[in-house]
C-alpha cells in the first residue's frame, strides 16, 4: 500500500501531539488503571503491588460514606451551573458581536478571568468572599428555599447564589467559542428574515440558535469537563486526599478517580444524546 | 482510517499500556520482618562502633530550620566524617510530602512523621531499630513514659520519641484573685479541676469556667485510669467505657450549661464577647485554659497582660485515685528509613535531634544564642521540654523560663508524658477517620454535645471498633 505524501505530512505535524499524548495522557492513564487493580504500597525501596481485582472499585461504593455524597451534590451542581453558564455566555457573546465601541476591550475582558482566576488565585478569592454577592443575604435564601426543597437542595441552588461570580467566571472561553460561530453565520439570512418581517427577537430563536446548536453542546460538554477538573471540586480533593490516606492509598483513589471519569462519561453522554441532531422527516 | 478502526487501535494500545505499567512496576514482593531490620552488625547488647567513612546522611523534621541547621552543625562537629543535609519539606502535606520523597526512593535516612502512625506503617517507612535502642546507655536515661512508645508491636522499637510538648492547664491568677477564690496546689487533682471550673463560671458577670484546646474526654482517661494513650489504652487494648464516656458527658454538659466557654464562630460567641471569631482565652472572661506548653510564651505577651490577664501553667491534675502521674502531651515521633546504608549513624543522629544529652545541650545553646537578621532571639522560650530525666538539662532550660513559683512546680511534674493517640498508636488515626469523626455517629462529640447520643451507651460499640481497628493496624505492620 503506498502510503500518499500528504498523509505522512498530516502525520509529521500531529506526532508531538501524539507524542505527548501517549506520554502524558495514555501512560498515566494506563499507571492509573493498573494501581487501581491493586493494593499499593509507597516503600522506601520501591513501589509494592498486591492485586486486589475489582475490589478498590466495590470499595468506592461500599466504604467510602462520601463519594456518593459528592457525587450527588456534583451532580446537581452541574444540573445548575451548566445552564447558568451557557446561557450567560451565549447572552454576552451575542452583545459582543454587536457593532459597538472598544469590542475588543470588552472581549479582553470578558476573557482575562480565565488567565487571571486560575488555581491558588480563584482560591483565595473565594476564601476571601470575592466571588459572592454582598447584598446577596445566603441565610434567607436558604430559609426561604428549604421551605419549598429538601435541605441539600436549598443548599446547593444558595451555594449557586452565593458563587455566582467564579461561575460567571467559567464563561470566558465559552464566550470566545460563541463569537466565533456566530461570526459565521451567513448576514444574508437575517437580511432576508428582515425582508420578510422578522423581528430581532424572532432572528435569535429561527436562524441563530438552530445554526449554533452543535455548539451549544460543544459549550456545555467544555463546561462539564472543566467544572469536573475544578480544583474547587470536592471530589478531585477527595481522590487527593485518599491518595495520602492510611488504609486505602493510590489504589484506592486509582479506582475512585476512574468511577469519577465513568460518571463524567455517562453524563456527557447523556448530554450528547440530549443535544444530537435530530434527522427531521420530510413530508411527501 | 475509520473511526471504528481508530476505537480499536486505542483501546489496544491502552491495553498493552497496562500491562506494560504492569511488567515495569517495581514490584519489590511482600515486606517480611527483616525488610525493615536495620540493625546489621548489631551485637546484643553492644552499640556498634559509628564509621570513620566519609558518609552523608539526610534529615527531615518540621522543627525551624535554623535549628535544624545549627543542631546538624553541631553533630556534624562532633562526627567530622558525616554529612547532615536537612532535606527543607513544606510542612504542609509533610506526611504527602514523604510519601512523594518515598515514591522516588529519596525518604530521609531519618525524618519525623506527622500525626499518623498508620500512614508510615502501611507504606513500611519504620526501620527497626530495636538492638541499638535497647544496647544504648542513654536509653536508660529517656523519660519512663518514653521507652515503650514505638514499639507498636511489643517486640521491634520502630519509631521513637523526637519532641515534647505538655498538655498545660492555664489559669488567670487575676481574674482568681478578682473573684477571692484560691489558687489550687501543683498537685491538684481531676475532680478539684472540675470543681474548680464550676465555681469560677458566674454567669451573671459573664465569667466562664473554661475553655479548651486539649479536651477533658482526652484527659480523664489518662489521669484516672492510669492509662498510656488515649481513650483508655492500657498497652495492649482500648476502654472508653469508663473515663471517656464520663468525661464525654461531662464535657457537653459544660458546653451545653455555658460552664465551658462559647465554641468558635457561633452565635453564642458573638453574644458573649461580640465576636464569634475571637479566642476566649483572650477576652478575660475565662478562668482556666486547658492548652499546651507551647502557648506559655503567648500567654506572657502584651495582648493578654495589657488587659490584665494573668495566666499561669499547671500540669494537667492527677486523677484522684491514680497510681502514676501519667499526663497527656503532644509528643512527636521519628524513624530511621528501612532503606538507609548507614543505620547505626542514622539512629545516632535521631537521638541527637531528639533525646540525646548532648543534642540537648546544643539545642540549649540555640535557645539561648540563636537570633534573627533584626538581633533578636529567635526562641523566647524554649521549644519543647527535654526527654531526658538529666536534672542539669532540666535546671538549665528552667533558667530560660520566666521566674515564677509556677514555672518550677511545672517543671517538676512534667516527667510522665503520654503521647496523644495518632502519633503512637496504630490504627487510632485511622479509627477517627472512619469511626469516630466520619462513622455511624457522624462526629461522635458533636453528636454527644447535642444530645443526640449519650456517650455510655455507644462507648462499648467504639471499644470494640477501635480494638479492632487497632489489630487491623498491626495486621499491616506485618504485611
Amino acid at each position: 500500500m503506498k502510503i500518499k505524501r500528504h498523509t505522512i505530512y498530516g502525520y509529521l505535524f500531529i506526532l508531538p501531539w501524539l507524542i505527548g499524548f501517549l506520554l502524558l495522557v495514555m501512560w498515566p492513564m494506563a499507571q492509573s488503571f493498573y494501581y487501581s487493580l491493586n493494593s499499593m504500597r509507597i516503600t522506601p525501596v520501591g513501589l509494592q503491588f498486591r492485586y486486589v481485582g475489582l475490589n478498590n472499585y466495590l470499595d468506592v461504593w461500599l466504604k467510602d460514606m462520601f463519594f456518593l455524597q459528592e457525587l450527588l451534590g456534583f451532580a446537581l451542581n452541574t444540573l445548575l451551573r451548566v445552564p447558568v453558564i451557557v446561557v450567560f455566555a451565549l447572552i454576552i457573546a451575542v452583545l459582543l458581536n454587536q457593532q459597538i465601541k472598544f469590542k475588543g476591550t470588552f472581549r479582553t475582558i470578558f476573557f482575562l478571568p480565565v488567565i487571571v482566576a486560575s488555581g491558588p488565585v480563584i482560591n483565595q478569592l473565594i476564601d476571601q468572599g470575592a466571588t459572592s454577592i454582598p447584598l446577596v443575604n445566603q441565610d434567607i435564601i436558604i430559609g426561604l428555599l428549604a421551605q419549598i426543597f429538601p435541605l441539600f437542595i436549598a443548599s446547593v441552588v444558595a451555594d449557586l447564589f452565593s458563587q455566582i461570580i467564579v461561575i460567571l467566571w467559567y464563561s470566558g472561553v465559552q464566550i470566545l467559542i460563541f463569537l466565533a460561530v456566530l461570526q459565521k453565520i451567513d448576514p444574508s439570512l437575517y437580511e432576508a428574515a428582515k425582508i420578510d418581517g422578522g423581528s430581532s427577537w424572532e432572528c435569535f430563536w429561527k436562524i441563530t440558535l438552530p445554526t449554533i446548536k452543535p455548539i451549544v453542546l460543544i459549550n456545555m460538554v467544555y463546561t462539564l469537563v472543566s467544572l469536573a477538573n475544578s480544583g474547587q471540586n470536592p471530589i478531585i480533593e477527595l481522590i487527593y486526599a485518599n491518595m495520602f490516606d492510611a488504609t486505602r492509598g493510590y489504589g484506592f483513589a486509582s479506582a475512585m478517580a476512574w468511577m469519577y471519569a465513568i460518571i463524567i462519561g455517562i453524563m456527557l453522554i447523556i448530554m450528547a444524546l440530549a443535544f444530537r441532531e435530530r434527522k427531521t422527516k420530510r413530508a411527501f | 482510517m475509520t473511526r471504528k478502526a481508530l476505537g480499536k487501535l486505542l483501546v489496544m494500545l491502552f491495553v498493552l499500556l497496562v500491562i506494560a505499567v504492569g511488567c515495569s512496576s517495581d514490584d519489590t514482593g511482600s515486606n517480611t520482618e527483616s525488610d525493615n531490620g536495620v540493625n546489621d552488625g548489631a551485637e546484643s547488647g553492644t552499640l556498634p562502633e559509628m564509621t570513620d567513612d566519609e558518609i552523608t546522611l539526610t534529615y527531615a523534621s518540621w522543627k525551624n530550620h535554623e535549628l535544624n541547621e545549627f543542631l546538624a552543625d553541631k553533630f556534624m562537629e562532633k562526627y567530622p566524617n558525616i554529612t547532615v543535609e536537612v532535606v527543607p519539606l513544606d510542612t504542609e502535606g509533610w506526611n504527602d510530602n514523604l510519601t512523594n520523597l518515598a515514591s522516588t526512593g529519596e525518604l530521609p535516612d531519618v525524618f519525623w512523621y506527622n500525626g499518623n502512625v498508620d500512614i508510615a506503617i502501611r507504606n513500611g517507612w519504620l526501620g527497626d531499630f530495636t538492638e541499638y535502642f535497647e544496647a544504648d546507655p542513654e536509653t536508660e536515661d529517656l523519660l519512663d513514659t518514653m521507652v515503650d512508645p514505638g514499639y507498636f508491636d511489643g517486640e521491634r522499637k520502630m519509631a521513637a520519641a523526637t519532641d515534647y510538648f505538655p498538655y498545660a492547664v492555664f489559669l488567670d491568677e487575676n481574674l482568681f484573685e478578682r473573684m477571692n477564690v484560691d489558687m489550687p496546689s501543683p498537685d491538684w487533682t481531676y475532680n478539684e479541676m472540675i470543681d474548680l471550673i464550676q465555681e469560677m463560671t458566674v454567669p451573671e458577670q459573664g465569667i466562664f469556667g473554661y475553655n479548651t484546646g486539649g479536651k477533658l474526654l482526652t484527659i480523664a482517661p489518662i489521669v484516672n485510669q492510669d492509662a498510656v494513650g488515649e481513650f483508655g489504652w492500657d498497652g495492649e487494648k482500648y476502654d472508653l467505657t469508663t473515663d471517656w464516656a464520663e468525661a464525654a458527658n461531662l464535657r457537653a454538659e459544660f458546653i451545653r450549661s455555658g460552664v465551658h466557654a462559647p465554641l468558635f464562630d457561633t452565635d453564642e460567641a458573638e453574644a458573649a464577647f461580640g465576636d464569634r471569631e475571637i479566642w476566649p482565652a483572650s477576652t478575660g472572661k475565662v478562668a482556666i485554659q486547658i492548652d499546651a506548653w507551647w502557648t506559655v510564651g503567648a500567654f506572657s505577651e502584651p495582648e493578654f497582660t495589657d488587659k490584665g490577664m494573668k495566666w499561669v501553667p499547671y500540669v494537667v491534675p492527677k486523677g484522684d485515685n491514680a497510681e502514676t502521674e501519667n499526663k497527656p502531651a503532644y509528643i512527636d515521633f521519628g524513624t530511621i528509613s528501612p532503606a538507609t546504608e548507614h543505620p547505626r549513624e542514622a539512629y545516632e543522629l535521631m537521638k541527637f535531634f531528639g533525646w540525646s544529652k548532648d543534642g540537648w545541650e546544643a539545642k540549649l545553646e540555640a535557645f539561648k544564642t540563636m537570633e534573627d537578621g533584626n538581633g533578636n532571639l529567635v526562641f523566647k522560650h524554649p521549644d519543647g521540654l527535654p526527654l531526658i530525666k538529666d536534672q542539669e538539662i532540666w535546671d538549665e532550660l528552667r533558667t530560660l523560663l520566666p521566674d515564677s513559683h509556677y514555672h518550677d512546680d511545672f517543671l517538676e511534674r512534667a516527667k510522665n508524658p503520654v503521647s496523644l493517640g495518632g502519633r503512637a498508636l496504630p490504627g487510632f488515626e485511622t479509627f477517627l477517620g472512619e469511626v469516630y469523626f466520619g462513622g455511624e455517629y457522624g462526629d461522635v462529640e458533636t453528636a454527644i454535645t447535642n444530645g443526640e447520643v449519650n456517650a455510655h451507651d455507644i462507648a462499648p460499640d467504639l471499644t470494640e471498633k477501635a480494638n479492632e481497628y487497632y489489630e487491623a493496624a498491626l495486621e499491616e505492620l506485618n504485611y
